[in-house]
């Protein structure tokens, strides 16, 4: 029978069977790793998205459990218990990445998508967070509901009682506020959506990129060949043709540099 | 047609591996002469009905309409002329094919050994594993639920070199939702020049092409005819065109959730003017001038399913000026048909 992870009534041992945690401390770890559910849960959105991020806590709180004994209780739970969980989600990234026609040729499209956040990227966005600080209450609530706990707009306005169109302009007026927190407009619009893309800013179930291409060139049609054609009397009443040959095949450069000259 | 439609019923009753099977499917379309194999690679036969989807259903229906004679006199002669235009216009083939090649375009399993036969332009038979056949069914339902048409739309800017990689994280393309798309379109209207903004109406799982530009013609190379013994030669200049301006060739399927895949295929062609010139007597004779036209190319060729209202945004360095970024951003957008009373007219809604 499968056992809940979550339920330590039991008493049994979690700890991989190593017993290498005393009963108090594990209880005290398991009550630490409860209290961080909340913050787990709003990491996980950020790093995959809401469709994922239940997939991504259940398996870190397992694996976490299973892993206490490599856990150092003196030291801060978060730090340990956020690697554990860039863990699952980067292993979960790779094994959507290998499924078959699901190609995101657009670099950093696939991470976006799914679970590739490096640390200081995951750092960065945490004191960011901390601009929502700036904003009025309702602003920050829908800001702080959709983006980082991937609600969508009609949720909010439900859980809120505020129109939808007034969700969105809260949204809207958030967004536009943190801009002016952060200065200037591109840099400040590179700083939300790298703050706050992972609830409902970017796509949020996979996007599927079979492939994209955007270039810009120049073309240059064929050199001239300055053809020949030779025609020999054949006899009094006409010319027969005999042959064409190109005069020259020359590249577009020999004309340009005027290197040019008849053969 | 009607052959193809009374054997259905026998078709999907039969046991898979039934030759007799495998042979009426060959006599139907050659195409599905492969259908022997496909048991052994664990792929399966069916017949789809996509009648409806691609008008046979109505085409069936006028010409039983007509044949017993069950329309008013003053309609009958229009009925008529409409099913000869159907017929004549090719109008359920183009939508049949259409089907196929969305199918063959946009399915996410892996569809090795995929095979369509088509018998006629309501029954699809599919050769293929249970995964695309899923698949199918999930297209033709969501093909089904969409009644609209598809608006794609692709806006180009030139912006300070710098700006996307800011805006965007350094990658070259990126995706965004209908929030940030309006921030994205926010940012770059005050601080960029909007190059082109070409957009396209179509139909789900049409193709639509659009071709807005300018041939402009160019002495491109001069044949000389020698005539020995003479001292002249007789150079006659070898004319060539050059196309400049835009084209778009896309098409769009619904693929449910709302969802909507894109294939788009986009040039923007431009001319250096004036042409350069070259002018060279070749050693002998009067003096002749070629032109060497330069056409600076941008084009973008993707493929991609979004969430509605969603967008994917690309960049570029200027080749010509490395000051600046090319922008290019793509977006479809379902345009519903309007219900209203009065009848006509679309509402954009997503």
């Amino acid at each position: 029978m499968r056992r809940d992870p979550l339920d330590f009534s039991s008493g049994t041992d979690l700890s991989d069977g190593s017993g290498s945690v005393a009963e108090a401390e594990r209880e005290e770890f398991a009550l630490r790793l409860v209290r961080s559910l909340p913050r787990l849960r709003r990491h996980a959105m950020r790093r995959v998205g809401p469709g994922r991020a239940d997939d991504v806590v259940q398996e870190t709180l397992v694996r976490a459990l299973q892993s206490s004994a490599t856990y150092d209780g003196g030291r801060s739970l978060w730090p340990w218990l956020r690697s554990v969980a860039d863990n699952v989600a980067a292993r979960q990234a790779e094994r959507e990445a290998r499924a078959p026609e699901a190609t995101d040729d657009i670099d950093g499209a696939a991470a976006d998508a799914g679970a590739h956040v490096d640390g200081s990227s995951d750092d960065f966005r945490e004191e960011a967070a901390l601009l929502l600080d700036h904003l009025r209450g309702p602003e920050r609530e829908a800001l702080e509901r959709h983006y980082l706990g991937g609600e969508s707009v009609a949720a909010i306005a439900d859980a809120t009682g505020a129109a939808v169109g007034t969700v969105k302009a809260r949204l809207s007026r958030g967004r536009r506020r943190l801009l002016l927190f952060f200065g200037a407009a591109a840099g400040a619009l590179a700083a939300v959506m790298a703050v706050l893309p992972r609830g409902a800013g970017e796509v949020q179930r996979a996007p599927r990129i079979y492939h994209a291409s955007f270039v810009i060139e120049h073309l240059t049609p064929a050199a001239p060949r300055f053809a020949r054609t030779v025609v020999v009397p054949k006899s009094t009443d006409g010319w027969r043709i005999e042959g064409a040959r190109p005069f020259r095949s020359s590249a577009p450069t020999d004309i340009e540099t005027g290197r040019l000259e008849p053969r | 047609m009607m052959y193809a439609l009374t054997i259905v019923p026998f078709l999907l009753l039969a046991p898979q591996e039934d030759p007799a099977r495998v042979d009426v499917l060959r006599a139907i379309d050659p195409a599905l002469t492969a259908v022997g194999e496909t048991a052994a690679q664990d792929r399966r036969i069916r017949i789809l009905d996509v009648a409806d989807l691609t008008g046979a259903d109505r085409l069936d229906a006028l010409r039983e309409a007509i044949e017993n004679d069950l329309l008013d006199e003053e309609v009958r002669y229009a009925a008529l002329g409409r099913y000869l235009d159907l017929i004549e216009t090719g109008e359920m083939d183009t939508r049949v094919q259409g089907l196929v090649e969305a199918i063959e375009t946009f399915c996410v399993p892996n569809t090795a050994g995929l095979r369509i036969g088509v018998p006629s332009p309501g029954v699809l038979i599919v050769a293929a594993s249970e995964s695309v056949h899923t698949w199918i069914d999930q297209f033709l339902a969501a093909m089904r639920g969409f009644d609209g048409q598809v608006l794609i739309a692709i806006e180009i800017f030139k912006v300070d070199a710098g700006t996307a990689a800011d805006v965007w994280g350094g990658r070259t393309g990126v995706l965004l939702d209908e929030a940030h798309l309006g921030d994205l379109l926010v940012t770059l209207e005050g601080a960029a020049e909007r190059v082109n903004a070409p957009a396209v109406l179509t139909n789900p799982a049409q193709h639509a092409s659009l071709v807005v530009g300018e041939q402009i013609a160019y002495v491109k190379d001069y044949e000389f005819t020698v005539l020995p013994g003479r001292d002249v030669e007789i150079a006659d200049p070898v004319i060539d065109v050059i196309q400049t301006g835009t084209s778009i060739d896309v098409i769009a399927v619904p693929v449910g959730d709302g969802r909507l895949a894109v294939e788009i295929q986009y040039a923007e062609a431009r001319a250096e003017t004036p042409f350069r010139e070259f002018t060279t007597t070749l050693g002998v004779g009067n003096p002749v001038t070629v032109q060497l036209p330069e056409l600076r190319v941008a084009k973008v060729n993707a493929r991609f399913e979004l969430d509605p209202g969603a967008a994917i945004a690309m960049s570029v360095k200027d080749p010509d000026d490395e000051t600046k970024d090319i922008i290019v951003v793509m977006k479809a957008s379902r345009i519903e048909a309007q219900r209203g009373t009065d009848g006509g007219g679309t509402d954009q809604r997503r």
